[in-house]
């Protein structure tokens, strides 16, 4: 959660206009974007603590799942080259989106359905 | 002041809210938006935008032929992006007519630099696809070389050659051409003086310098030594 109380959501991506729509999409939500370290994850999740993941790579996105296992977190894989869209919760990965690949509304849609079901404090 | 007219033409809707988030923070730039060629019509039908970002695989004919087809519209500044240019993407997209080239993974401050780069006059292409694009060139300048080279061949001495670059050996090329093997050997020895090369390993690196695969002469089938 965020100093403001809204959630905390963080987006490591190796293509940075990913984080720019993610923030334009998750208006009720603190977004903080940061660059994709070779899937290396788990020290920043530790650190920032957020309420959801937002990652673009395969590699970041596996890299995160022990975390997100043990933390409960939402991690959302957004697969720009693929068109995909998918999430990680209650320990196994699901396609969303409705087939309509990674659009901005899907991602707001996935994230806002993760941190209700977490009974997160969206407001 | 007159803000910069912005034109992104991506299939992609995050990447045209990733630049439209970006952008809209900047007072100087004004954002159109296009999912396809069809929309990129539409949205140039009164009025042409300062500068057009085109995705190289904008639907339904991609970011090259776009570039063109707009090009005979509006004297747009486009710029083509994608993820992974290529020598020839990069190539079709200047000989097109694009501006610049930027990779998608570009950060959002370079972007915005690129995109008033262009305003002035400036040319948005980062490091490493200005390298990619000056080997494109020399690929180029040097295959052309080649296919002036082999001009002073015969087209028999260009079949037989086509069979050298392809692995046959002598045995096989005459099988194929249905001539001798002496003929054959004869034919290499006048390619290699001919071309001034060495040996017909060189001939054959020569000759996929000039032709490569795709427009080599049609190959005459080799049959198994």
């Amino acid at each position: 959660m965020s100093e403001a109380g809204r959630p905390l959501v963080a987006v490591v991506c190796s293509v940075p206009l990913l984080g720019e729509a993610v923030e334009s999409a998750l208006d009720f939500a603190e977004v903080r974007a940061f660059a994709e370290r070779g899937g290396e994850i788990d020290g920043l999740l530790r650190w920032l603590m957020p309420d959801a993941l937002v990652v673009d790579s395969d590699r970041t996105a596996e890299g995160a799942t022990a975390y997100a296992a043990a933390h409960e977190l939402p991690v959302v894989h957004v697969s720009v080259r693929d068109r995909t869209l998918r999430v990680y919760r209650f320990g196994e990965w699901e396609d969303a989106g409705n087939g309509d690949g990674p659009t901005p509304e899907a991602i707001r849609n996935v994230i806002a359905g993760s941190l209700f079901a977490r009974g997160g404090p969206v407001r | 002041m007159r803000r910069t007219r912005i034109l992104v033409a991506d299939s992609l809707d995050i990447f045209r809210a990733g630049v439209r988030n970006l952008l809209e923070r900047e007072s100087d730039f004004e954002i159109l938006e296009a999912a396809s060629f069809e929309d990129v019509l539409a949205a140039t039908e009164h009025d042409c935008p300062d500068i057009a970002l085109i995705d190289l695989e904008l639907p339904p004919l991609g970011g090259v032929t776009a570039v063109q087809r707009l090009a005979k519209r509006c004297s747009t500044y486009t710029i083509v992006w994608s993820f992974e240019p290529s020598q020839e993407t990069v190539l079709a997209a200047v000989r097109s007519g694009a501006h610049g080239f930027l990779h998608k993974e570009i950060s959002p401050e370079g972007l915005v630099r690129a995109l008033r780069g262009v305003v002035q006059g400036e040319a948005p292409l980062s490091r490493d696809l200005a390298s990619l694009m000056i080997d494109a060139l020399h690929g180029l300048d040097e295959r052309t070389r080649a296919r002036d080279r082999a001009r002073v061949l015969s087209s028999r001495e260009r079949e037989v050659l086509d069979l050298v670059a392809q692995g046959a050996r002598n045995k096989q090329i005459a099988a194929a051409l249905t001539i001798s093997e002496f003929t054959v050997k004869r034919h290499v020895q006048n390619i290699l003086q001919k071309l001034e090369l060495p040996s017909r390993k060189a001939a054959a690196t020569f000759y996929r310098t000039a032709f490569g695969t795709e427009e080599a002469p049609a190959a005459v089938a080799v049959q198994p030594a």
